[in-house]
């Protein structure tokens, strides 16, 4: 009873940021992207270009995390395999949805396929993305309708992890080819991507599982605690690699000589660089390597938490700190540093991504069945 | 009240742009363009402003209408690019003054609302000892432009004749290529189309970079479509000082419709140089350095 009870709340309070994100939908294209978006030539990408970066790098970290069962064979990570390749393909969509409406013209994407550009690095990107989510779907309505030959599984885990790396990196390098924007960080975002990615994909399953667990089983099932004690570990693992990537990141900004450079060091005054550092990393970092927080419920379920809503707000700064510092040098009446602030309507259809992205998981996890194991709460 | 002053700024824009064909590159267009001159004279005089600062009379008669003159290229010929062409432009800063007629010709050709600029004229300082000049900044139209091998699908791209024109009816609006050039070259047209009304029946042209359409890129084009028809782009026709020179790097000439200079010549007597050429972006428009200077610098000007 309580849990319908629950149930029905869950549902209304997705059903209120669908409504507004339908109503900023149809007011995008009923009264113009000024109406929507921030509209300012010197910062381009948005919100929504952040929101699409968080989502498909969460994508791909949790289907690489898929694969560890998948493609290297820990039968050890065989019971989350389902749930991660539904993650990842609500991820994806909900990047998607985050991009589709980030375009000023979605009508002209036909020439995506008719006109491709091949030197262009969000060509291959979207190509990386598009090819994976149609090997996601194919394998996971082979693992939920148990069918499929194990070779062909095999075949399509490993395309699937090539695809993930390379769409992760090739996103990176969206970002990293952009010469005039030293602090998007060159070839290092990509590197950084990779980690951040993995430990966006486990916050993700973290959260979405032990949420279930808790409502289902009131824990993690006594069959799964190894499983996920080892996830975790490595959890706390890359979380440290990519506070190390984030320290440096700091570093080699803040002693570079370059004017652009000023974006890092006004960035790192600001309270979001710091949630980013301090509690999207740091305090998650230490509740996984202390063996007494990590091995609880809510240490894992906080940690998630933090990764994940830190991760969000580290993808808005990797975007502005590109872009928040003029690149035009000696012009006398340029800002050091141009102001942003995402418009309420570009926060709604952030918050309409996760909307559907959450509205997608509640039917996942009740019409696709998404344990594949045998619980045993003993 | 404001709405009049609108439109009879509006006409006078009108006029003068269109005086610009018979006053900058010349008077000789207008007397020597065809269908104009069969004209009976009309008797209606009409005040002009020469873009040295003199008002002239001509009959209404006189005024050369824009839509004839040869048409824009469309579809593959807009691709190509004028053949046995190589843009490029020349601005020399010891001239400028910030008068603002560039940018603004500029906005009234491609149809830009008031705070959307394809030429900016920036306040620029190299140093802090060295004095502050002006510096008209259009795109660079470069040979190896980033924005052309970021776009995903060729909406951007670069032609024959040097020039990278945007073709709207191709692009999709992600915005890479805007965030990609070092020089924010580019503007995305937000908001619905200024002036629609203007432009409506117009048939698009990557040339001439309208009618404008809305959630596009767009940018300074070097007025393709003019120079089809051997004459200078608006900026340059428009700007009163002679700022802007335009010319084919083949020729080796650039003119500024009261000069004609060699290329090769002004680059290196000048002492011509290219903006941030350490990108490697090699662009076609070189800058001739703000020394004995015409003007003072002066931040109120702008008239």
């Amino acid at each position: 009873m309580k849990t319908k009870k629950l149930y029905t709340l869950w549902i209304g309070f997705l059903g209120i940021f669908l409504a507004l994100g339908f109503y900023t939908v149809i007011r995008l294209y009923t009264k113009g992207s000024d109406t929507v978006f921030h509209a300012d030539d010197t910062i381009p990408w948005t919100l929504l270009i952040a929101s699409y970066v968080f989502f498909v790098l969460t994508s791909t970290g949790a289907t690489i995390v898929a694969s560890l069962s998948m493609v290297f064979g820990f039968s050890r990570f065989d019971p989350i395999v389902k749930r991660s390749l539904f993650i990842g393909l609500i991820a994806l969509i909900a990047g998607f949805i985050s991009m589709g409406l980030e375009l000023g013209d979605p009508l002209h994407m036909f020439y995506y396929f008719i006109s491709p550009n091949l030197k262009s690095p969000i060509w291959w990107m979207g190509a990386f993305y598009m090819s994976l989510l149609i090997i996601l779907s194919i394998k996971f309505w082979q693992i939920h309708k148990r069918i499929g030959s194990e070779k062909i599984k095999k075949i399509l885990s490993i395309s699937a992890l090539i695809l993930e790396i390379a769409a992760l990196t090739t996103l990176g390098s969206v970002f990293g080819f952009i010469e005039a924007r030293p602090t998007f960080f060159g070839e290092f975002i990509q590197v950084y991507f990779l980690f951040s990615s993995i430990i966006a994909g486990i916050s993700a399953i973290f959260f979405f599982s032990l949420i279930v667990y808790k409502l289902k089983y009131n824990g993690i099932p006594k069959s799964l605690t190894r499983m996920y004690e080892s996830l975790s570990k490595i959890f706390a693992a890359f979380i440290g690699i990519t506070l190390l990537f984030s320290i440096w990141r700091i570093l080699i900004g803040l002693y570079a000589n370059r004017p652009e450079f000023d974006a890092l060091s006004y960035m790192v005054e600001t309270w979001h660089y710091r949630i980013e550092i301090f509690i999207g990393l740091m305090v998650p970092f230490a509740i996984m390597i202390i063996p007494n927080f990590r091995k609880t419920f809510s240490g894992k379920l906080l940690a998630a938490i933090l990764v994940f809503v830190g991760l969000g707000i580290e993808r808005m700064n990797m975007v502005m700190l590109g872009q928040i510092h003029p690149i035009f040098p000696h012009f006398l009446e340029s800002e050091s540093i141009i102001s942003y602030f995402p418009t309420i309507w570009e926060w709604s259809i952030a918050m309409f991504s996760l909307t559907i992205m959450l509205f997608l998981y509640t039917l996942g996890e009740k019409y696709l069945d998404l344990e594949t194991h045998n619980v045993s709460t003993k | 009240m404001k709405k009049d002053n609108k439109k009879s700024r509006r006409k006078f824009l009108r006029y003068t742009f269109g005086a610009g064909l018979g006053t900058l590159i010349g008077l000789p267009l207008l007397s020597n363009s065809t269908g104009h001159d069969d004209k009976p004279l009309s008797g209606d005089k009409i005040k002009l402003l020469t873009t040295d600062g003199k008002v002239i009379e001509v009959d209404k008669n006189q005024l050369q209408n824009m839509t004839s003159y040869a048409k824009p290229a469309v579809d593959k010929a807009a691709r190509q690019g004028i053949p046995n062409r190589k843009f490029v432009m020349v601005i020399d800063l010891s001239r400028c003054k910030n008068a603002r007629a560039c940018v603004e010709s500029c906005q009234y050709a491609h149809q830009l609302r008031p705070e959307q600029e394809f030429i900016k004229v920036l306040k620029m300082q190299d140093t802090e000892k060295t004095a502050p000049y002006w510096f008209p900044k259009p795109c660079f139209h470069c040979d190896n432009a980033t924005c052309v091998d970021v776009c995903p699908v060729y909406a951007t791209y670069k032609r024959d004749d040097g020039l990278v024109l945007i073709d709207s009816d191709r692009c999709i609006g992600c915005k890479y290529c805007m965030v990609a050039c070092p020089y924010e070259a580019r503007v995305f047209h937000w908001k619905k189309p200024f002036r629609e009304e203007e432009f409506e029946g117009i048939e698009y042209s990557p040339e001439t970079s309208v009618p404008v359409k809305q959630g596009t890129v767009g940018k300074c084009d070097f007025c393709p479509d003019l120079a089809r028809n051997d004459k200078l782009p608006h900026c340059a026709t428009a700007c009163p000082e002679g700022v802007i020179y335009f010319g084919d790097m083949y020729e080796d000439t650039v003119t500024n419709g009261y000069e004609t200079h060699r290329l090769s010549e002004l680059i290196e007597k000048k002492s011509a140089y290219r903006y941030l050429p350490h990108y490697g972006t090699e662009p076609n428009v070189y800058y001739l350095p703000p020394v004995d200077r015409i003007y003072p610098f002066d931040e109120t000007e702008n008239s």
